[in-house]
């Protein structure tokens, strides 16, 4: 059933034999190979398929690493400057005319007249971090200096959760350290066997995941310095970064 | 089993020792002090919270204790937590702040679930309605975080 689905039929009763990869959720198919020789299976291009589908998320998963590593940067910085008091920069520059400055919310009348009962920062932070999207965090940044503080403080934390699961997925050096953060190429013996392997799809979700929450984080941290954007010369993707694949053709013969 | 609890405004409550058990200070307190009939003081906790918090780790007695942050995080608040939450926003509070000191996570969450649904889909202003916050913001800094903000207003 699953091989005319596929359109494999060869007769009525026979199918060609096949190595094809279904996507999860489209359900697209891309042969990896189709047909047999004799002693033949061709199971070396599914093998050859899967170490490019990997270096490929790992390579992915390393470059995504470095933009949120960006983001912690960034959002660390704003946490300083908010603290200091000193959040509005750009907007100082501005024409009078086109900013609209709001006073300081006064004291409702229908305020509950109770005393006022307020959660210390450990506590505001477990409650926001209840708030599911990033947009929410945002919009709410605007309602105190703690709430903005707080906001920052979580989408750090969720940006390095996410970041510790794709450093999980990834290789390390053979001194334990992760090449990530590190300039120069590396070679990795992919036959290598590691214990904690995690398989790509596991490192592809995991990598979307970061780059997922790095974009939307991108969408508030692109708003900070609109006078950057004039300046298209400056590369936030820092330093090249290059990995290399050694396959070891004792392997091959599979 | 029972032990012996002592609230701020010195009022005793006797309760069962697996009921007290699910705050892990008091469990470590029984555990470093072992058995005897001397009520436990809790001087950041009154009557009234202490009352709540009991009603509410008798009822989730047998819960599980589970580990999972992702389920933590993602499970909504049972119905019957729903209404025992509808209280006043200050008995919230002091529910979520006696959590804490108590140590009862699951409470904790709950807690801090029931404010966040508070928040949610509110604006900037509302909130500083509700939790009569101060908007500590110079006029701006808030015109710039609005500004920078605007793309998360309408999502």
């Amino acid at each position: 059933m699953l091989g005319n689905e596929l359109k494999l039929n060869m007769t009525n009763d026979q199918l060609w034999p096949a190595i094809l990869e279904v996507q999860p959720e489209s359900l697209e198919v891309y042969p990896i190979h189709i047909g047999r020789s004799a002693g033949q299976y061709h199971h070396h291009q599914l093998f050859n398929t899967l170490i490019k589908h990997r270096c490929s998320w790992e390579m992915q998963g390393a470059l995504a690493l470095r933009s949120a590593d960006t983001k912690v940067d960034q959002l660390k910085r704003r946490i300083i400057k908010c603290e200091k008091k000193t959040l509005a920069t750009w907007i100082l520059t501005m024409p009078q005319q086109q900013v609209v400055l709001s006073k300081n919310d006064e004291p409702l009348d229908d305020r509950p007249p109770s005393r006022s009962v307020t959660l210390p920062p450990e506590l505001l932070h477990l409650v926001l971090s209840f708030l599911p999207d990033t947009a929410s965090l945002v919009r709410l940044s605007r309602v105190s200096r703690v709430y903005y503080i707080t906001a920052c403080n979580i989408l750090i934390q969720r940006l390095r959760m996410s970041m510790e699961r794709v450093k999980q997925a990834l290789p390390t050096l053979p001194d334990g350290r992760s090449y990530w953060d590190e300039d120069e190429t590396h070679v990795f013996d992919m036959y290598l066997e590691r214990p904690q392997d995690i398989g790509f799809r596991t490192l592809q979700h995991r990598v979307m995941e970061l780059k997922s929450l790095a974009e939307q984080i991108s969408e508030w941290t692109k708003q900070w310095s609109p006078r950057r954007k004039m300046n298209k010369s400056v590369s936030l993707a820092g330093p090249r970064l290059s990995l290399r694949m050694m396959v070891d053709p004792t392997h091959r013969a599979i | 089993m029972s032990v012996r609890l002592l609230s701020s405004d010195s009022e005793d409550f006797t309760v069962a020792k697996e009921v007290a058990e699910r705050s892990m200070l008091i469990k470590n307190m029984l555990e470093d002090v072992g058995d005897n009939d001397n009520p436990i003081p809790l001087p950041n906790v009154t009557a009234k919270i202490l009352r709540k918090v009991i009603e509410w780790c008798e009822h989730h007695l047998g819960d599980p204790v589970t580990n999972d942050e992702n389920e933590r995080r993602n499970t909504e608040i049972d119905e019957w937590d729903q209404k025992f939450m509808e209280v006043d926003q200050e008995t919230l509070f002091d529910i979520i702040l006696a959590a804490n000191y108590l140590d009862i996570k699951p409470l904790l969450d709950v807690g801090c679930k029931t404010v966040a649904n508070m928040i949610k889909g509110k604006t900037a202003e509302e909130i500083r309605k509700i939790f009569n916050i101060v908007n500590d913001l110079t006029p701006e800094e808030e015109a710039q975080i609005r500004k920078e903000n605007e793309w998360a207003e309408d999502r």
